[in-house]
C-alpha cells in the first residue's frame, strides 16, 4: 500500500498534474456556482478535453471539477437560493436564511471550512482504508440498497417541515413516476412514452434538476416582482459581513463536522446513495440531535444546520469514488459520466484497476487531498469576488442563468426536445412552488428512482419474495428506521395537537 | 369555494390516477405475470402510493397558505413569466435552424428587453458578445462542434 501512495504522491505532483488540480478546482467553482450548472455538466464538458490527456491526468482533472461544482454550488445555494447541484440543496435550508439576515459572508466561510474539513477527512479515511472499505460495499446486497434508498427518501420528506410531510411524500411519489418513463431497465419494455422516441431513454437527471430548481428559481424570481436581491445587493457592496466565526460558534459545530463526515463518506461509498442523501441524512441527523432551541433554528439560518450537508456532501463525494474505483459501480450520476470516460481510455474499473494501475487509483485519491486544500485556499479569500458576479442587475442574471440552464442540457443531448420539456418542467414547477410543495424530495426520488427499482427487482429474484424485508438483519434494520422515520412526524403532530387542545381546556 | 392548493392537489390526483391505470397498460413478456417483479410492478405501487397521498392531502383538513388566493395570483407577474416562457420555447425551435450564435443572441436580447433593461450598450455586449464568446469556448477551445447555419452561410463555419 504504501508502494501504491508514493506512486500516486509521485503522479499527482507532476507539474501538470497540480495544474489540472487547480485548473479543475476554479473551473468547478465557477461552473457550480451559476445556477444551474452542475458537475455532471461541468464534468461532460471537460471529456472531450481530456481524451488526448494521460488517463491519471484526465481524472484528477475531473476530480478537481466534481471538487469545485459542489463547493460553488453551495455558493450559488447560499446566495441565490438555487443550488445547482442536487448534492447542495440541503445546504440552501439554512445557508440562504443566514444570507437574507446579512451573515453571507459567515454562512459562506462555515461551508468553506465544513467543505474542507469533510473532504479532508474523508480523503484521510480512503487513503487508510480504500481496499478494506470496498469489502463494506460488497457486504452489502440489492435488500439493503433497496431499504438504504427507501429510507433516504422517508428522510428527506420527515424533515420537509411541519404540516410538509405529506407534501413531500407526494412529491417523492412523483420524482419515481418520473423515473419510470422510458424502457426498463431489465426488460427494455417502454413504459410511459406514448410512442415518443425522445422519451425512449427517459427523463435526463439535468434536465429535470435545472427545470425545476435553476429555471423555476430564476422564474419565479420575476413572478414574484423580486427586484435585487438583498443579499446580492450587500455582496455587489462587499457588505457580506464577517466571514469570521465566533470562537463557540466553531466549537459548535466541531462535532456536527465530525459526525457528518463520517456520515457522509460511509454514505458516498455505497453505490447509488451519494451526495445529496448524505448532505440530507446528515441535515436530519443533526436536527434530531439538536436541543429543542438548536432545533427551532434549523431552516431559519442554524450554522449546524449549514455545517452538516456541507461537510457530508463533500465527504460524500471522497466516498462515492471508492465503489468507482474498486467496483466499477458509479455511486452517483457524476461518478457515472466519470465511469464513461474511464472506460473511453481503455480503463476498466473494477478490482484489478488497484492492481494494474495503481497510479491511478492512487493518484485520484491523492489529488482530492491536495484539491481540498486549492478550494481553502482559493475560494474563502475569493468569496466577496466570486459573490459579486451573482450580485449583477437581475434583468442580465435571469436570462442568462435560463441560458446556461437550457444550453447546459442541450449541450448533453443536442435534442431541441430537452428545451421543450423543461420549460413545461419549469411550469409544473412554478404552481407546485406556489402551492408549497417541496422540489428537493422529487429530484432525490426522481434520481433514485430508477436503481431502487432494480434493486427491488434483484432483491425479490434473489430472495424469491419478499422475505428479504425480515430475513436479512441489515435490511430489517434499515426498515425500522425508516418506519421510526415515518411515524415521528404523526407522533409530533399528535402531541402537538394534544398540547394545543390541552392548552384550549386550560384556557376555556 | 375551493381553494388554489385544492385545485393542485386535484390535478395530481387526476394524475397519480392516470398514472397507476396506464401501469396496467404496460406491455409484458408471456409468462411475466406470474413473476415477483415485471415492468407494471414499480409503476403500480407508485402510482397506488401517489394517489392515496394526494387523496389524503385532498380529504384531511389543513390550513392553506397565502400564495394560492386569488388575489394573491393576481399579483403575480404572469405576463413576464409567459413572455420569458416563449422566449425559451421559441429558443429550442431555433437552435438548430437559425443557428447557436443567432438564436442565442436573440434570445438573450429578448430576455433583457422583457426584464425592463433598456440601455443600449448593455443589451448589445451582454448578447452577442456573450453568445459569441460561449461559441467559441466551445467549438474553438473545447472542440464541441455545434451546427451553425448562420455561420455557415457567412462562411465563418464549415456546413
Amino acid at each position: 500500500m504504501i508502494e501504491g501512495i508514493l506512486t500516486g504522491l509521485q503522479t499527482v505532483l507532476q507539474p501538470v498534474n497540480l495544474a489540472m488540480v487547480f485548473v479543475g478546482c476554479f473551473a468547478g467553482t465557477f461552473i457550480g456556482m451559476l445556477p444551474g450548472l452542475g458537475p455532471i455538466s461541468a464534468i461532460a464538458l471537460m471529456i472531450p478535453i481530456t481524451y488526448g490527456f494521460d488517463p491519471a491526468t484526465g481524472l484528477i482533472l475531473m476530480a478537481g471539477v466534481y471538487y469545485g461544482a459542489i463547493f460553488g454550488g453551495s455558493t450559488s445555494s447560499i446566495l441565490l437560493n438555487a443550488p445547482g447541484v442536487a448534492g447542495t440543496v440541503a445546504t440552501s435550508f439554512d445557508g440562504y436564511p443566514l444570507a437574507r439576515r446579512g451573515l453571507a459572508g459567515k454562512a459562506l466561510a462555515v461551508a468553506a471550512y465544513a467543505s474542507f474539513s469533510g473532504g479532508t477527512i474523508a480523503a484521510i479515511f480512503l487513503l487508510l482504508a480504500a481496499p478494506a472499505l470496498a469489502n463494506v460495499s460488497l457486504a452489502f446486497q440489492s435488500s439493503e440498497y433497496f431499504a438504504l434508498m427507501v429510507l433516504g427518501l422517508t428522510a428527506v420528506a420527515a424533515f420537509a417541515g411541519r404540516g410538509q410531510f405529506l407534501k413531500a411524500m407526494l412529491m417523492v411519489a412523483l420524482g419515481l413516476a418520473l423515473a419510470t418513463v422510458g424502457q426498463d431497465t431489465s426488460s427494455d419494455i417502454s413504459r410511459y412514452t406514448f410512442g415518443m422516441i425522445d422519451l425512449l431513454d427517459g427523463i435526463s437527471f439535468l434536465l429535470v434538476a435545472m427545470a425545476t430548481f435553476a429555471l423555476s428559481e430564476a422564474l419565479m424570481t420575476v413572478l414574484k416582482r423580486e427586484r435585487v436581491d438583498k443579499a446580492a445587493r450587500q455582496a455587489a457592496r462587499g457588505g457580506m459581513g464577517s466571514l469570521r466565526l465566533a470562537p463557540g460558534e466553531a466549537k459548535a459545530i466541531m462535532p456536527v463536522i465530525g459526525r457528518s463526515s463520517v456520515l457522509g463518506f460511509f454514505i458516498g461509498v455505497l453505490p447509488g446513495a451519494g451526495a445529496t442523501i448524505a448532505s440530507f441524512l446528515a441535515y436530519g441527523l443533526e436536527r434530531g440531535l439538536a436541543s429543542d432551541k438548536d432545533k427551532a433554528e434549523f431552516g431559519k439560518g442554524s450554522l449546524k444546520g449549514l455545517a452538516a450537508p456541507e461537510t457530508a456532501n463533500n465527504a460524500a463525494c471522497s466516498g462515492s469514488f471508492v465503489p468507482l474505483l474498486t467496483l466499477g459501480i458509479p455511486g452517483s450520476g457524476t461518478t457515472a459520466v466519470m465511469l464513461g470516460a474511464l472506460i473511453s481510455y481503455g480503463i476498466q474499473p473494477g478490482p484489478r484497476l488497484f492492481v494494474e494501475n495503481p497510479a491511478v487509483f492512487w493518484s485520484v485519491i491523492l489529488s482530492m487531498y491536495v484539491g481540498n486544500i486549492v478550494l481553502l485556499v482559493l475560494n474563502l479569500p475569493l468569496i466577496p469576488y466570486i459573490a459579486r458576479l451573482l450580485a449583477m442587475p437581475r434583468p442580465i442574471l435571469v436570462p442568462l442563468v435560463l441560458f446556461f440552464s437550457l444550453c447546459g442540457v442541450y449541450l448533453i443531448s443536442f435534442n431541441t426536445f430537452d428545451i421543450q420539456l423543461m420549460v413545461l418542467f419549469a411550469a409544473v414547477a412554478i404552481v407546485l412552488r406556489l402551492a408549497g410543495y417541496p422540489m428537493a424530495p422529487m429530484i432525490l426520488a426522481f434520481v433514485l428512482g430508477r436503481l431502487m427499482e432494480e434493486n427491488l427487482r434483484r432483491a425479490l429474484e434473489i430472495h424469491d419474495g419478499w422475505a428479504f424485508l425480515w430475513e436479512r438483519p441489515l435490511t430489517l434494520a434499515i426498515m425500522v428506521a425508516t418506519v421510526l422515520f415515518l411515524v415521528a412526524p404523526l407522533v409530533q403532530a399528535m402531541r402537538t395537537r394534544r398540547a394545543s387542545a390541552d392548552l384550549a381546556g386550560e384556557g376555556g | 369555494m375551493i381553494s388554489g392548493e385544492r385545485v393542485v392537489s386535484l390535478v395530481l390526483l387526476a394524475l397519480f390516477l392516470a398514472y397507476w391505470m396506464l401501469a396496467y397498460d404496460i406491455e409484458l413478456y408471456p409468462g411475466s405475470e406470474a413473476e415477483w417483479i415485471n415492468a407494471r410492478t414499480f409503476p403500480k405501487a407508485v402510482g397506488a402510493s401517489g394517489t392515496a397521498l394526494a387523496a389524503l392531502l385532498l380529504v384531511l383538513p389543513r390550513q392553506d397558505g397565502a400564495a394560492m388566493t386569488l388575489a394573491a395570483l393576481r399579483r403575480l407577474d404572469w405576463v413576464r413569466v409567459g413572455l420569458l416562457a416563449g422566449l425559451m420555447l421559441a429558443y429550442g425551435l431555433l437552435i438548430k435552424s437559425a443557428g447557436f450564435l443567432l438564436a442565442t443572441s436573440g434570445f438573450l436580447l429578448g430576455g433583457y428587453l422583457v426584464l425592463g433593461e433598456r440601455r443600449p450598450w448593455l443589451l448589445f455586449l451582454a448578447s452577442l458578445p456573450v453568445a459569441a464568446g460561449f461559441e467559441f469556448l466551445l467549438a474553438g477551445l473545447l472542440s464541441i462542434h455545434i451546427e451553425d447555419p448562420f455561420l455557415a452561410w457567412i462562411g465563418l463555419a464549415a456546413q
